[in-house]
Order: C-alpha cells, then structure tokens, then sequence
C-alpha cells in the first residue's frame, strides 16, 4: 500500500518535474493568464485600506470607546495644523526652529494668510468639515477669563492693578493731553533694555495702539480705529492670547489652524487629497503676505506627518527597489557570466507579485498599510529562489548537460530543497496570521502565500523559460565559470581545530549577544519620520512650546463624576493640564480677580470740562523724547518703539498744523470718545473680572460644543506633562493616568497600545515560526542533528544581530518600523542553512559549492537591496533596511564561516557516489 | 546707540537719585550726577558685566562689584566711606570732590565717547531767538539737575560769560519740555538749553527738533569722563590696568562693554587738558546759581 503511493506520489512529482520542459509554452501561458489577472484585480478590485485605524483590532475596549467617542462627539477627523512664525532678519533668527517675536506687520501678515486659508479650506466641507480659526474670548462672554490658565489669570489681574492708576487718572479726566501724560509715564517706567522683548502683546505694543488710536482721532487719518479700550486690551498682560481669538501658541510666537480632516481610507496615500487641497489653499493665502514681511508657515498634525512618511518611505522603496535592481542585475550577470537570464527570473517575479494581489483580493479583499510591504520581501527572497535554481542548473550546462537534462539534473539536486527552504520561509510569515495585531496578521498571511506563489513561479515558469530561450540556442557550449572568490576556500572544512575554535567563539559571541543584546523598543513615531521632513519639524517646533493635540480622553456622565476625575488626574505628575466644558480651578481664578473686580468697579468716568491744545501738544512733545531715549538704546528697542514714535509725531504734527478752533473740536471729539469708551470698557472689564456663575446653562458655545456629546455626556481632554512621542514618557503617562482613571482613550491610548500589540505579536510570530519551521525540517530531515544544524545560522546570525545592535558601533533599537526585520530574517536565514546542509548530505562537493554560491548570492542580493534602503531619508524605513542588512550580513557569516566546520565535525559527508545517482523522469536522484 | 548711551542720556534729560548700596567687595563706582537711569536696577547689565572684566584683569582682586549712583553728594561719601578701587567719574566730579579730597587718586584713563574724544557745552537757542552768548544777557538759562555749578562757571565759563551774572541758570528735572517751551516760545520757558555734548549728540540726532534750534555758544575743550584708582597701586598695577582699558577693543567682551558706553575704547588721559581744567577750577570763580 505505501509502495503504491509511493509510486504515485514519484509519478505525479516526476510529470510535475518535466512539466517545464514537456509544455514550457503552456506552463508560461498559464503563468502570463494568472499574473495578468492578478495586475488587473490590483488596479481594479483590490480596495489598499491607507487607514491606520484599520491596523488594530476594533473589538479592543479602547478602540470601542473612541468610536462610541467620535459618534457623539464627530466623526473620525484628524487636525490638520497650519502653523505660521515670524523670520527674523539675523542670520541666526532667520534659521528654521528659531522662533522670534513677530512684528505687528508679521502678526497681521499671518492672520491675514489664517484667514484665507480657512476661507478656502470652507469651501471643501468633504475634506474639512471644521475649520478653527479663532476662538475669541468674546464668544466665552463675562466667563472668559475663567477659560484661562491660572497663570495667565494672575498675569491678568497683575497688569490690570498695574494699569488702574491710569485707568482711574484718564477716568478722573478723560482728555487727550491726560492719556499722554500717562503714556509718557508708562514709557519711563519702561526698562531700558526690555523695550524690544515687549514688543507684540507687551506694553510697548499697548501703548503704540493707544497711540495710533489716538492718530487715528486726530488726524482722522485711517487706522485702527475702534475704541482705546480695544487698543488696550494687550495691556491686560496676555502675552501670546490674541485680542480676536487667533490661535496663538508659544507665547504669541506662532499662529496655528486647526483643520479637522477627512481621510479618504480608500486611497492609496489617505491624506494624499487632503495635503494637495490645502496646499492649492495656503499658495492662494500667501498672497496676503506683503513683500516686506517675512513669515515661515508649513503644515503638521496626523494628516500632514502620515502624508510626508507616505511620500517619502514610497520614494525611499522606490529609489531603492530600482538600485537594487540594477545592482542585483549586474551581480547575477557577472556571477553567472550571462546577461538576459537574470531578466527572465525578473520577469517571474513580476508575476508572481500580479498573482499574490489576486491571492490577497481572494483570502482578504484588501491590503493595508502594513501588508502593502509583502512586495518588498517578495523581492528580496523571491529572487532568491531564482539563484538557487539557476545556480544548479548552470552546474548541469556547465558540465554539458542540455537545457532539458540540466532543469531535470536540477530538479534532482535543489528541487525538494527549494520546496523544504521556501515552505519554511513562507511559514515564518504565515505563523505571524495567528497574532493579535491585524495588520501584522495580514501581512502575515500574505506575504506567506506570495513566496508559496513566487516559489511556484521560480519553479515552474523560470525553467520553462530557460528551457525555451536556451533550446532556440542550439547546443552551445557553455563555458566553465570558476567557482566565487573564497568559496572554494570555505567549502572544503574538515573537523580541524581550527573549525571547533570558529565555532566556539561564534556560539560564545552569539549567547552573549543573545542574553546582553539589545531588546527594548522605542515607541516613538516622531523619530520615524523622514528626517528633515517638514511636517515632522514643525510638530517639533510645536512639540517645544505647546502642543494642544496631544491628549487622552475620558467622558463622564455627568458634571459630578468629571469633576472629581479632573481634580484627581490634575494631581498627577504625569498630567500636564485637562480640559473640559467647565474651567479648571475656577475658584481660584475668582479669588485672583477678586482684588480687580472690586477696584473696577469702583472707577468712575467722569467727563473732562476743557481741553488745552498746548499742553497736548507739551504732553505729545514729551513723548516723543522719552521713546526716542528708549528706542536709542539699541536697534531692537528702536523698532520697537518705531511705530509709537511715528504717531506721536504725526499727531505733534497735526495738532500743530490744525487751527486753534480746529484742533480744540478735534480734542474734544477725543475726550468725547475717551469718556464713552472708557464708560464702556470699564463695564465690560468689570464683567470679565466679576465673573457670574456658571453651570450648564450658563455654558459658553465654544466650551458646550467641543467638551459636551450628542448624548450628553462630559469629555476630558488629559494633557501629558511631558513629550509623549518618546516611548518611556508615553508608557509613563497611560499607565500613570490608568492607575486613576482605567477608561482613557483615544490618539495617544491607540497608539500605545498598538504598539504594544505590535511588538507582542511580533514576538508571538517569532515562536510560532520557529515551532512551525522545526516541525517542518524534522518531518523533511529526519533528523534532529541536521534540523538543529539548518538552524544554526538563523540562530547565531540572529544572537550575534541583538549584540551588534546594542554593542555594535551604530547602536540601533527595535522600533515600530524595524521589527519587520524579525520575519523577514527569519525567512531568509532560515533558507540557507537549509540548503547548505541538504547540500553537505548529498555528499557531491560541487553541489555544495554550487549551494555555498548560491546562498552567498542570495545574501548578497537581499543585502544591496536592504543596505540601499537603509539609506533612505525615512528614519524608520532606513533603521529596517539597516537591520535586515545587518542580519543577513551576520547569518551570511554564520552560514559560510560557521555551518561548513559544523557540518565537517558533526555530519559526515556521505560518499560522491552515492549521491551521483542517475537522474530519470520522475525521479530526484540526488535527493532520494 | 545703546543701552548704556541711553542711561547716560537720561542722566542728562531727567533728574533723579538713587542711593548708593553699601557692600564690602572690591567694588568701583559709577558716577553719572542726574541721570535717572543711573541705578543698580538700570545699569546692572552693564555693571556686571565690567566687574566680570575687571575681576579678569585685576590679579588682587577676586571678586569686583559695580555700583553707581547719580547724585554728587552721594558719590562723594560713598567714596570716603566705601573706599571703591576704581570709578568712573566726569570731569568735573574729579576736579570737585576727589582731587582736593584725602583719599589717594590716581587717573588711569579717559573715556571718549560718541566718536568725540574732548567734552564741550553748548547754549542752544530756538531759530529766531538770541542769535549770540551776548543776547543771553539778562534771560533764562536751563540744564540738567545736579549740575556742577563750580565746574560750569569755572571752568566750562571760564572766558567771560558768568552764569548767574550774565544770565539766570536753572536745573530742570525735564529737559524736553524746556525744549519744548523753547521751541513754543513759551513766556514761561528759557530763552536758552546749556547742553553736554551728549545731549547735544542726542538731540542733533533728532531731524524733528533740530532743524528748528541753532548753537550760539560753545565752550572750548574740556577733560572727558576719567577712570580714577584709589588706595594702592603700584606702578606696575597701574599701568597694566591702562593697559588693559586701552585693549579694551580687542576682545568681543570688550568691545560689548564699549558700545554699552557708547564709546571706541580708553585711551590715555590728556594731562594738558586736565591740568589746564584744574588750573581753572582751582582759580576763584564768581557767580551766584539758582536751582529751580
């Protein structure tokens, strides 16, 4: 009974073995069908899910509570963040990352540039369905200053004590020569060397507003217009909070809009629709630039960093696909002395990628981010198969053989070595299908079948090819190549001492590499991205001075529960600072403007009786000299003060210019509007600083629609402490913020936890490959020795890889991008030992140099493609290429170095004879 | 102009004093009489940043403070009771409450300033007001507070107008609406601004105001600002420290304090001109001054 299936099985291989040759057209035909199909189920069928959301597994809690968040509260937008700053005229504050004080013409400029932009970007409501440009404090009504930090609270209600005497004095008697008298005060009280640092939203800046107000009456020029107490806003001390509400970060430093944006989860780039909108829109908003004024601006937040790493990791795959494949075209032709052959196993290649888009369309439907990588790893180890084949098959035409004779001698000699080595790659891919992490899984699972099919392809159609392109030929004579440099060497160990003390230190060096090596991960994402990329620089920047799209959530049903959670979670020091509808420490803000409410409200406005012309004229005069000793202090200072003076001068100037009847009507227009304004002003001062109650009634809009859901719930946003991007500080913030409140969610928990699913399914798929691939060599082998010696160079290669990281002289850490690496060595380090030893057994020392160069040159192959990569301006992309590199250069070591003294100390070499069986139809004589 | 310029101008601009802070390091004295910016709050950029100079090239000394004050009185005691190692002093300071004082003074050095390395006083009237020295007789003259009466009538007028004689001579704790008084033609104004050649500097600096003023007088050279050492120095000690402020300019440090004084860089102290300046101080002067 076993002897008849035997028989079949020897039946059914041997009309498989000569497949190639009996009907070499048909086979490709078939080939060309399947491929054909597969290109067009890519192009037409196959949906690439870009959406990084489709990566983790959406029965996880977390992921459940973000989208039962974005239900109530929207839908699943990223912000999209516009951010403008000032370029200063210095060489050093010119550069990128500097941050500078921005002039009021830079200030205006950028707001401008804000404006337009959000006006274009309205006009797509599909891709951005919330534009924020501002959030006046006005919109926040008499509870606006609760809305504020602490701190600026304090800042508020010192520089409001700070400026009462001058509200009481303009108050008492509300005349223009009164207001300048009190200017001039304020200006000599000035610091000499802080008239440029308070520029902006400081003092200085109120007073040149005060000033070109009063221009402005004088004159009747056109300016600002508005009221004094408009103007004087920025006196309250609120550096870097804009009177209208601009989004002003870094203490006034750089102007931010946020752009809530749509994914398209169908492209192949998601945000690829989303950046070339908004770009169209900012080339339109810089024209709201002066020529004069200077600003930097780019584009940050999710949509604008997934966009740039997409861009540019497809550029790095892309540049470096195309090197390696020249480079590993010219290797093949000079190891093999023959030029077009190489391009006949590239073109199998091609194939078998159409096929596995048709093998994935089938098993999934889709790929994703992650999976959309199998093609890269179907390039480097297919063409692996390819050199193994050929190599063997070139043996066969070197020693005479005809094309049909050397595809069947090679056939007999690597084929079942082939199927063995590819069927436990393909396993270490397949194995990563059972992990928790989706997008791992798919890969898994893909990658997996696409080497079954690439190996299928290498095996069936190259030979099909070879045998029809090298039969139109003739029976030339193929010429003898001489073996690869060093490989004669390395293919002849004996037992010798010499062979036990290489294996020795190597087992030494890879144990030690293996306990010591390097183990932990970085989780950070920001150092992922390309370097010198602009979205990544500007999230820096931001990252330096605020970033308010960095936070955790957590909702509440009520206002009770929130605010026991928010006062708790407050208390931490991993909690930089929450938000939610209600203010944070509102009591204490009360009491702070306590002091203001009070002195506010007992000012009175009085009306002034005369104006005096002469003594405006003095006071204006005055002035004038004290900002000019001011603004000679130093260029900074001077520009500065540039703007005051000129008004100064111009209403100096008016004044003296205008008769007496006139200028004394225009004064007391001034004192007219000085009193209503200032009536007005002090009312609306009072109101901020006497907040009334508040309650969920009493809500402002801006804080109603962002904090509190559709289905009433409460929303706290729980700002980290410190830069989450880094691994240990993110780890560091969820677990501490989970210890007080276990249902946080959102960006910063996703990403947590998917990184830390991705790097246990990682793990998990290293074990499980490495039982699968066992099982798989013991049922082939047989053997337990030469299992264990099939895996010698994956596992030293793979010990030696962990110390050469940690101890190496480029340390590198495993990250999000690099880990990868693990199946990817895994599969291809498993291929050499398999063949070396299969090889070493049939006892034909040809054949085992013929797999000595073989496996060099798929290592070489893999190695070019991966160094390239590793050059890429994608940090994460180039630390994969680095690895891969690395552990193949290590396994090739293990492989050639290693494996041959083993195999001379442990597995005697059968004689040549014995292996040099003749090879029919049907039959592997070699392999029997 | 820089920070320090502008102390110095406001010295001259705005009367105002500080008192002097007490302390027992080595310390050296700034002396600028009615400047308002002359204060440890003000000038302490500039004061620690020369103490970090001279801490460098004084080998005796370990660690130097800088103080400063703005009223003469004031300097004066401190001098006598603090015993700083060095200061720096106008001229007239000098000549007034050091050189006839007991306490041993050397001058090192002299400090130029504005690119002009002799000081002059001017009498500026408007355009169209008293076209000579001779015209002032009679009228009203004012200045900066704190001025040196003695100085300015023996020295600075030391050929033939006598403050107080032949015109009023009053300190003004705001000199710009003096100016502005004198510009309006204001009954209640002066006929006359007697400026320092920093004020002059500062207000021929300003296209606005000084198109409409014309200089009727101005005084003949006079000693700059002095570095004075007190208490023992050798020779030796006393040469390198001139030295030193006179290489001042060929380090970056330096030259930062320099432009802090408006000023090129030490050079040595015109003897001629110091001497002549103390011939005329130590002669007697007459003239009665008014103080507002």
């Amino acid at each position: 009974m076993a002897g008849r299936r035997r028989a079949l099985l020897a039946r059914i291989s041997g009309w498989l073995h000569t497949l190639s040759i009996r009907r070499p057209r048909l086979v490709i035909g078939v080939a060309v069908v399947l491929s054909l199909a597969g290109a067009w189920i890519y192009f037409n069928e196959l949906d690439i899910v870009s959406s990084r959301g489709a990566l983790a597994d959406p029965s996880e809690v977390f992921i459940q509570r973000w989208a039962a968040y974005q239900s109530a509260f929207g839908g699943d937008h990223k912000p999209l963040v516009l951010v403008m700053k000032a370029v200063g005229d210095s060489a050093e504050e010119a550069s990128e990352g500097t941050l500078v004080e921005p002039s009021e013409a830079q200030r205006e400029a950028m707001k401008r540039v804000a404006d337009r932009w959000a006006a274009e970007l309205e006009a797509r409501p599909d891709l951005f369905p919330r534009v924020t440009l501002r959030v006046p404090l006005s919109e926040f009504g008499d509870h606006a200053l609760l809305y504020l930090p602490l701190d600026a609270v304090e800042e508020v209600s010192k520089s409001a004590e700070a400026y009462l005497p001058t509200v009481e004095t303009v108050a008492a008697d509300p005349r223009a020569s009164t207001l300048v008298e009190e200017i001039r005060r304020r200006a000599d009280a000035l610091d000499a060397s802080s008239g440029g640092e308070r520029s902006g939203a400081g003092e200085v800046a109120v007073l040149e507003a005060l000033l070109g107000w009063l221009r402005h009456e004088v004159t009747g020029e056109a300016g600002p217009g508005g009221t004094p107490s408009a103007a004087a806003f920025g006196g309250l001390g609120l550096r870097g909070i804009d009177p209208e509400g601009y989004l002003f970060v870094g203490e006034g430093r750089i102007l931010t809009v946020l752009a809530d944006a749509t994914a398209d989860t169908r492209a192949r780039n998601a945000w690829a629709e989303v950046i070339e909108v908004a770009t169209e829109a900012l080339e339109v908003a810089r024209g709201e630039i002066p020529d004069s004024v200077r600003i930097d601006l780019g584009f940050t937040g999710e949509p604008a960093l997934q966009h740039e790493e997409s861009v540019i990791s497809q550029r790095d795959f892309g540049r470096s696909t195309a090197l390696a494949l020249l480079l590993v075209s010219l290797l093949f032709m000079w190891a093999f002395r023959t030029v077009l052959r190489p391009g006949l196993a590239s073109i199998c290649l091609g194939m078998s990628l159409a096929m596995t888009f048709g093998v994935a369309w089938l098993t999934i439907g889709h790929l994703n981010v992650l999976s959309m990588v199998f093609a890269v790893i179907l390039v480097a180890l297919g063409i692996d198969f390819a050199i193994h084949l050929f190599t063997h098959y070139q043996l066969g035409r070197e020693s005479g053989e005809a094309p049909d004779a050397a595809i069947r001698h090679t056939y007999a000699s690597v084929g079942g070595t082939l199927w063995i080595a590819g069927l436990a790659t393909a396993l270490a891919f397949l194995t990563a299908y059972l992990t928790d992490f989706p997008g791992l899984s798919e890969l898994g699972l893909i990658a997996g079948l696409g080497l079954i099919v690439s190996l299928a392809c290498m095996y069936f159609v190259f030979p099909a090819m070879l045998h029809l392109f090298d039969r139109s030929r003739g029976t030339e004579e193929v010429p003898r190549r001489r073996t690869l440099p060093g490989i004669a060497a390395l293919s002849r160990p004996t037992a010798s001492f010499r062979g036990g003390v290489v294996i020795a230190v190597t087992a030494a060096a890879a144990t030690l590499g293996a306990i010591f090596g390097e183990y932990t991960m970085d989780t950070d994402l920001l150092a992922l991205q390309p370097d010198g990329g602009e979205a990544a620089g500007w999230q820096e920047l931001l990252l330096d001075v605020e970033d308010r799209t960095t936070f955790a959530l957590a909702t509440y049903p009520d206002r009770a529960s929130l605010e026991r959670a928010r006062t708790a979670l407050a208390a931490l020091p991993m909690v930089g600072w929450t938000e939610s509808a209600f203010p944070t420490d509102e009591e204490e803000k009360r009491d702070r403007l306590a002091g203001v409410c009070r002195a506010l409200a007992s000012v009175e406005v009085r009306r002034a009786t005369e104006v005096s012309v002469a003594d405006t004229r003095r006071a204006l005069f005055g002035l004038r000299q004290t900002l000019r000793r001011y603004a000679a202090t130093g260029p900074q200072a001077g520009d500065a003060l540039a703007g005051a003076i000129a008004h100064t001068e111009a209403t100096f100037a008016a004044l003296g210019a205008l008769g007496p009847a006139d200028a004394d009507l225009r004064l007391r227009a001034v004192s007219d509007t000085l009193h209503d304004a200032l009536g007005r002003g002090l009312t609306d001062a009072t109101g901020l600083a006497c907040p009334p109650a508040l309650d969920l009634a009493t809500l402002p809009f801006p804080a109603r629609s962002r904090f509190i859901g559709n289905d009433g719930s409460f929303a706290l946003r729980i700002h980290p402490a410190r830069d989450t991007w880094t691994s240990e500080d993110l780890e560091w913030f969820i677990e501490g913020t989970r210890a007080l409140e276990p249902a946080i969610f959102g960006r910063l928990v996703n990403v947590f936890e998917n990184a830390r699913t991705m790097a246990r399914s990682f793990v998990q798929a290293a074990l499980y490959a490495a039982v699968a691939i066992l099982a798989l060599l013991l049922t082939w082998s047989r053997s337990v020795r030469l299992t264990l010696l099939s895996i010698l160079p994956l596992v030293a290669g793979f010990g030696l890889l962990l110390g050469a990281m940690r101890w190496g002289p480029l340390p590198v850490r495993w990250n999000l991008a690099n880990l990868f690496a693990v199946p990817i060595l895994i599969g291809i380090g498993i291929d050499g030992g398999v063949h070396l030893v299969r090889a070493w057994a049939l006892g034909d020392r040809e054949r085992f140099n013929g797999a000595m160069e073989a496996v060099l040159m798929s290592a070489l192959t893999t190695m070019i493609g991966f160094g390239l990569l590793s050059t890429g301006d994608h940090a994460g992309v180039a630390s994969l290429g680095l690895i891969v590199f690395l552990g193949i250069g290590l396994n090739l070591v293990a492989c050639l170095g290693v494996l041959p003294f083993a195999l001379a100390r442990w597995v005697p070499r059968p004689s040549p004879a014995a292996s040099r069986a003749p090879v029919r139809d049907g039959q592997e004589g070699g392999e029997a | 102009m820089t920070t320090r310029a502008g102390i110095l101008v406001a010295l001259l601009l705005f009367g105002g004093i500080e008192p002097v802070a007490a302390q027992e390091a080595d310390h050296f004295l700034v002396v600028k009489p009615g400047d308002p910016a002359a204060t440890p709050d003000r000038a302490g950029a500039f004061l620690a940043a020369m103490g970090r100079w001279l801490e460098a090239k004084l080998p005796a000394s370990e660690h130097v403070e800088g103080r400063i004050a703005n009223r003469a009185d004031q300097a004066a005691a401190a001098i006598a009771r603090d015993s700083p190692i060095l200061a720096f002093v106008p001229a007239g300071f000098y000549l007034g409450a050091i050189a006839p004082g007991l306490t041993p003074a050397r001058v090192v050095a002299q400090i130029p300033r504005f690119g002009v390395d002799v000081e002059r006083y001017y009498l500026v009237t408007a355009k169209g007001g008293p076209p000579t020295p001779a015209a002032l007789r009679g009228t009203t003259v004012r200045t900066t507070a704190d001025f040196d009466a003695a100085y300015l009538r023996r020295v600075v007028f030391a050929d033939g107008l006598v403050p107080g004689e032949d015109f009023r001579l009053e300190a003004s704790e705001n000199l710009a609406d003096e100016l502005f008084y004198l510009l309006e033609g204001d009954p209640a104004g002066p006929d006359a601004l007697l400026l320092d050649e920093e004020l002059k500097h500062f207000f021929e600096a300003d296209d606005f105001v000084w198109p409409e003023l014309q200089v009727i007088w101005r005084s003949a050279p006079l000693p700059r600002d002095l570095v004075v050492a007190f208490g023992e120095w050798s020779e030796g000690e006393l040469a390198a420290l001139r030295d030193a402020l006179v290489a001042m300019d060929e380090t970056p440090e330096g030259r930062e304090l320099l432009d802090l004084m408006d000023s090129e860089g030490f050079e040595a102290v015109d003897r001629e001109l110091l001497e002549r300046a103390a011939t005329l101080y130590r002669s007697s002067g007459g003239g009665v001054t008014t103080h507002r």
